[in-house]
């Protein structure tokens, strides 16, 4: 009985204590087995090697010619975009070339998820979803990342 | 034993059953009562110890019980509270995590990884600045076809 109760109070802080990534739809991405795929990269970094970006978590899908898995990474942002509170997005043809999402803090962090959708001078078709996660604000991303 | 001691003995016994007898007393009327010099006159005072005896190991039972219980309920609060610190803390050791799987191939080299997040950060940054070169043509002559 007592373990039974020690058990069930780790299990709860787990719970309470998830990552702010669970909940957005977005999360499926990086939590299957796309990454197995040869037309699939993904990254996924979170932790002390982080901290001089002012970012915990990082993670980028990007489907390079898998009109199966673009298919899906579309619907997962369509999923989670009525849930941002600040949007770029940016349409060519009627079709969406890349979209930043900003949702709201978290666990004291912001949280921003960006998509892209473009064929490049190869020809190829690369669509890539980024989720990030930090104490950074959006400005201080942008400007860490310009080159 | 002489009949003075037992008159002793029964005079003991009716203190005893006054709760008028210290312990060293009790302790010695037990030792008495468990003895063959105890006849049948003490078969109530004999009764009543053995009843005692148990009760005294039921207590000391209780008591160890409270006292792990109350142990038990410390180390769980001392558990929760260590888990649950340890998993608000930022970026601890084991957390830490830098993997990427290009082409469905799995790299765990530090600086790789943190390239291929660059590389996407600096690309989007790019996208919401204003396009790079490459797509700037690429929407021009190619467009963005969906998928």
């Amino acid at each position: 009985m007592k373990h039974r109760v020690i058990f069930l109070i780790i299990a709860l802080i787990t719970a309470t204590s998830a990552f702010a990534q669970e909940g957005m739809a977005v999360n499926k991405l990086f939590t299957s087995d796309y990454k197995q795929r040869p037309s699939v990269n993904e990254v996924e970094i979170s932790g002390m090697v982080l901290k001089s970006y002012g970012v915990t978590k990082f993670r980028s899908i990007t489907a390079i010619n898998d009109a199966e898995v673009a298919d899906i990474m579309r619907r997962c942002v369509a999923a989670d975009a009525p849930k941002a509170i600040g949007s770029e997005v940016k349409k060519v043809g009627g079709v969406i070339n890349y979209a930043l999402y900003t949702f709201s803090e978290k666990e004291g962090k912001y949280r921003y998820v960006f998509y892209r959708n473009r064929k490049k001078g190869d020809g190829k078709k690369e669509v890539t979803v980024l989720y990030v996660e930090g104490t950074a604000t959006l400005k201080e991303l942008k400007d860490l990342f310009k080159k | 034993m002489t009949n003075h001691d037992l008159n002793y003995w029964r005079q003991l016994a009716t203190r005893y059953f006054e709760a008028e007898t210290t312990e060293e007393e009790e302790t010695a009327l037990r030792r008495f009562a468990a003895s063959k010099s105890a006849d049948e006159g003490f078969d109530d005072l004999r009764a009543v110890m053995g009843l005692s005896a148990i009760g005294r190991q039921r207590y000391k039972k209780k008591r160890l019980l409270k006292r792990l219980t109350a142990t038990g309920v410390a180390a769980m609060v001392a558990v929760a509270v260590t888990v649950g610190w340890r998993m608000m803390s930022p970026a601890s050791g084991a957390d830490d995590v830098c993997v990427a799987y290009i082409g469905g191939k799995k790299i765990t080299n530090e600086k790789v990884v943190l390239a291929q997040m660059q590389a996407s950060m600096s690309d989007f940054a790019s996208a919401i600045e204003g396009q790079t070169p490459e797509d700037q043509l690429s929407d021009f002559f190619q467009g963005v076809e969906d998928f």
